[in-house]
């Protein structure tokens, strides 16, 4: 079973976001040590881009600082390459196109399965745009996570049709950090994800505390929750950063 | 993707999937509203006499003398709010209304775009919000002031340089945030397919009124010069005149303080590919793909991208795009000024400083359309407090 699969086998997952490198190297790597005695059970690690146009304002500015301090792919790559071995829970890397469009895709794609990323999430690369590069994370065996939002409607059925890994239901009509759409809105549109793909569906976007959290794995096979653990890591670290992580699933 | 979101290479959709639905509710409005004869009516009856269109092709004779050719200026300054803005913003924000849509926002760096969406707005009853950057609204006052006494909403964005590239950010983030209920008016023909093409559409009346007015004249052009910013009163001009394999097409970049410095907007001088707001175009970005600081004296073209049609113009080589320093723009807003009377516009300036260039190297004396964007009222204080390298602090 690959290890996006085992997160959610038996479960329902916890899944969280970070800024890589924010607020600094040493930390993102401390995270991953200690990340396998963790309530999470899959982490999205986000590659800092000086232009993150799907974020609300604390990501926003986090990646964006995190990115003027000169924090690049290939430092992300490094961090990942130096905790080898350290943990075993599956990374998916959350990342604009332009980065990858830049590193080169098949190139990127390659140092993806060399390091160990088990997904990517490109929150602006939407179906239309993403047929070559889903064809090379087929190939190398990385997950193209589909994003599918309430907005979604009729585009859904072409969406499944170049995704893998699990699906990512947008939980706000907003950027990241914003308010969660209706459950009632939210709950059918997993429903309906669910009648038509087997991958697992986290529900991300406006998942901000337990709370919110227990609400969508009412319904869906997973939480995921970003602006609120962004604003987590710069406040704490080490085993007190995980606990605090604990409570908002 | 479809083969109709792109020029060659450039174009297409990089956004969330949240906005895919509002681009496509855009394009079938477009194709559904906006071709209709009703509408074109209507739009056509604003532009006549609440723009004040046709905008003249004045020969200027004290250029033409100085330069020893003739020099034709298209005059979109003296349409009403002062520049070509006024044509797509109208046109986008009577679209919006169409659609039943209750509120616009816009994303504005000199402030043109922002004044002429707030215009039209107000004009047709329309809320808005326009995002600018706080240097941007430092450097252009009294455009931020116009926007307020129109009744536009005027959002300072604090991030980055705190320029058109933040304040563009910012107004695609807005825009999702509220995606299922406003119109985002964009103000040059950059962005997700189908506003790069609905812009051009748009704004090619500038070169469709050139080309009659040519004609009216018994004259063709030679050349035909615009600045590029995100390229939208260029792509305007240039449109009508791509199969004319007689005119020569110029497009004139920022090069602020040269485009061999690190202060310079110069996208097609020194960009490569990449993806920027919505599209895949040449793109000022670092060797990971992070979009760079850019610079000019020009809050108009202060911008790390281009409109995907000028970057394909660029790549099959139909258009020359070169880059006018800070400098070479200042002297020939002088001199443009002193000779004709005309204040023409800092972005605009750039594109008249070319022809100190081209001038001198033509052999047979020649007829050169130069496209006056906009008037240069805005940027007085700019110029009364220019001195080269200043605005870098």
């Amino acid at each position: 079973m690959d290890k996006i699969r085992e997160a959610f086998n038996g479960k329902k997952a916890n899944i969280g976001y970070i800024v890589a490198g924010y607020p600094s190297i040493e930390h993102t790597k401390e995270f991953l040590r200690n990340y396998d005695k963790s309530s999470l059970d899959l982490l999205e690690l986000g590659v800092p881009y000086s232009d993150p146009l799907a974020d609300g304002k604390l990501i926003a500015e986090a990646s964006f600082t995190t990115a003027a301090n000169g924090v690049n792919t290939d430092s992300v790559f490094e961090i990942l390459k130096e905790c080898k071995g350290e943990f075993n829970k599956p990374i998916v890397f959350l990342i604009y196109f332009n980065l990858i469009f830049s590193y080169g895709m098949e190139k990127f794609v390659k140092t993806c399965a060399q390091y160990g990323v088990s997904g990517l999430i490109v929150p602006d690369l939407p179906y239309e745009e993403n047929g070559e590069f889903f064809k090379l994370c087929t190939a190398h065996k990385i997950a193209l996570v589909p994003l599918i939002s309430v907005t979604s409607a009729y585009r859904t059925d072409k969406i499944l049709t170049s995704g893998s890994g699990f699906i990512y239901a947008i939980g706000a009509i907003g950027v990241s950090g914003s308010k969660r759409a209706s459950n009632e809105r939210l709950a059918m549109l997993v429903k309906e994800l669910k009648s038509k793909s087997d991958l697992p569906v986290a529900v991300g976007f406006g998942v901000k505390n337990s709370v919110d959290a227990n609400e969508v794995k009412g319904y869906a096979d997973g939480a995921i929750i970003g602006t609120a653990i962004v604003e987590l890591t710069a406040k704490y670290s080490g085993k007190e950063l995980m606990d605090k992580i604990s409570e908002l699933f | 993707m479809d083969k109709k979101a792109y020029f060659g290479k450039f174009g297409g959709q990089f956004v969330p999937e949240t906005v895919m639905f509002a681009l496509d509710e855009l394009e079938s409005a477009y194709e559904s509203i906006a071709s209709t004869a009703q509408f074109q009516a209507e739009l056509d009856d604003l532009l006549k006499n609440y723009v004040g269109r046709p905008s003249p092709l004045y020969y200027a004779k004290r250029l033409s003398e100085h330069y020893g050719h003739k020099i034709y200026l298209k005059r979109e300054d003296l349409n009403h709010t002062g520049a070509h803005k006024i044509n797509n913003a109208l046109a986008q924000a009577l679209l919006a209304k169409k659609m039943g849509k209750k509120k616009i926002i816009a994303e504005t760096g000199a402030g043109q775009h922002g004044v002429a969406s707030a215009t039209a707005a107000a004009l047709l009853g329309l809320e808005c919000d326009v995002y600018m950057g706080a240097v941007d609204i430092a450097r252009q006052q009294l455009n931020a002031y116009r926007m307020q006494l129109l009744g536009a909403n005027v959002v300072s964005i604090e991030d980055g340089l705190k320029t058109l590239k933040e304040a563009t950010t910012a107004a695609i983030q807005a825009w999702v945030n509220e995606i299922e209920s406003v119109f985002y008016v964009i103000g040059s023909a950059v962005g997700p397919h189908p506003y790069p093409k609905m812009v051009r559409d748009f704004q090619s009346i500038i070169g469709r009124e050139t080309r009659s007015q040519l004609k009216d004249y018994g004259i063709k052009a030679d050349y035909i010069i615009a600045c590029v910013g995100g390229g939208s009163n260029a792509i305007g001009i240039f449109n009508e005149f791509l199969d004319d394999k007689d005119t020569e097409l110029i497009g004139i970049e920022a090069g602020g303080l040269g485009a061999n410095t690190p202060y310079h907007a110069a996208t097609l001088t020194n960009g490569r590919e990449g993806i920027i707001h919505g599209m895949k175009t040449m793109v000022l970005q670092d060797a990971y793909g992070m979009i760079e600081e850019v610079h000019s004296i020009s809050a108009g073209l202060d911008y790390p991208g281009v409109g995907p049609q000028h970057a394909y113009l660029h790549d099959i080589k139909r258009v020359k795009y070169y880059a006018i320093t800070d400098d070479e723009c200042v002297n020939a807003l002088r001199l443009t000024t002193r000779l004709e009377g005309i204040i023409p516009a800092i972005e605009s300036s750039h594109a008249l400083a070319y022809l100190e260039k081209l001038c001198p190297s033509l052999e047979s004396k020649k007829t050169i359309v130069v496209n006056v964007s906009g008037r240069g009222d805005k940027d007085m204080d700019t110029i009364m407090g220019y001195e080269k390298g200043k605005i870098y602090g």
